[in-house]
């Protein structure tokens, strides 16, 4: 879980002196966040080697820390790369390319030649989060959507609505440009809101 | 994007517009689009209640023994003085 950190300016040259508190500090701070990271791009299965290697690494690369992003960024950066680089190792079929799904959020034979509804949306029967999630079933269908998201677009939405990081940080973190961040956001969501639309009318 | 939307453009921007990254101009056509239409309005509404209802699943974090296996595996190769080998960044 996280708590307050000192700043970068005095937790830094702590760590450079290793300080094993300091070390102790970032650890609590940013596991938690490391392990939803590494969940989303790889899996659940090797998400604890890949975080326990991404903190080796951090601690390697620390003396060369140069400091154009935040701490938390560089680590998390770290992460991701070694969380990208295991998937490629564990399955090279998949393609990490950000925007290889190209297919529109909105199948376009619900929209009419002029860009307009032919098929427009139906209303749900609940409002709130808590009407949506009271049914047990739509929780796991939710679930099964956001694992069955590309792991760019999965780590997105985890980084942004689930964790709350902003969107230049998680760009960087990912290492995608800032429109293509927002395009990898959307589509998570929009393919999130599909399924339960699917839901709510059957 | 066009300066009036379509429906369809609405469905393809619609987190841009939540999360107010569009630049003005995108945002008052996405409004006023928006205020003539019903079906955009309930599309926008049930990708805010997504976004919501994302936002309270149960976070599921690593246990505090996770936690602490970590960090004495770090601290065990900060004592090894394992501070040499590849880059990153």
């Amino acid at each position: 879980m996280s708590r307050p950190l000192p700043s970068d300016d005095e937790l830094i040259p702590r760590l450079l002196a290793g300080d094993e508190a300091a070390y102790a500090q970032l650890v609590h701070a940013y596991h938690g966040l490391m392990i939803h990271l590494a969940r989303a791009i790889v899996g659940d299965a090797f998400a604890d080697e890949v975080a326990q290697e991404a903190w080796l690494a951090v601690l390697r690369a620390l003396p060369r820390f140069e400091r154009r992003s935040s701490l938390k960024t560089w680590i998390l950066r770290i992460a991701s790369n070694t969380a990208k680089s295991r998937l490629r190792h564990e399955s090279r079929s998949i393609s990490l390319d950000a925007l290889s799904d190209e297919r529109p959020v909105v199948d376009p034979v619900r929209f009419r030649g002029d860009g307009h509804w032919a098929t427009p949306p139906s209303a749900w029967h609940a409002d709130t989060p808590d009407e949506l999630l009271a049914s047990g079933e739509l929780r796991v269908i939710i679930d099964r959507a956001i694992q069955a998201l590309p792991p760019l677009q999965r780590a997105a939405l985890t980084l942004r609505d689930m964790q709350q990081l902003d969107m230049p940080s998680i760009c960087k973190i990912l290492e995608v440009s800032e429109s293509n961040g927002r395009v990898l956001l959307h589509r998570a969501r929009s393919r999130i809101q599909s399924a339960i639309d699917e839901y709510q009318q059957r | 994007m066009k300066i009036m939307p379509s429906c369809r453009d609405i469905t393809e921007h619609a987190s841009d517009y939540l999360d107010h990254a569009l630049s003005p101009w995108h945002r008052a056509g996405f409004r006023l689009h928006l205020l003539m239409c019903l079906y955009c309005r309930r599309h926008i509404k049930q990708l805010r209640l997504t976004v919501a209802t994302v936002d309270r699943l149960p976070p599921d974090d690593p246990t505090a023994e996770a936690e602490e296996k970590q960090l004495e595996a770090l601290l065990h190769a900060l004592r090894e003085g394992k501070t040499q080998g590849q880059t990153q960044d």
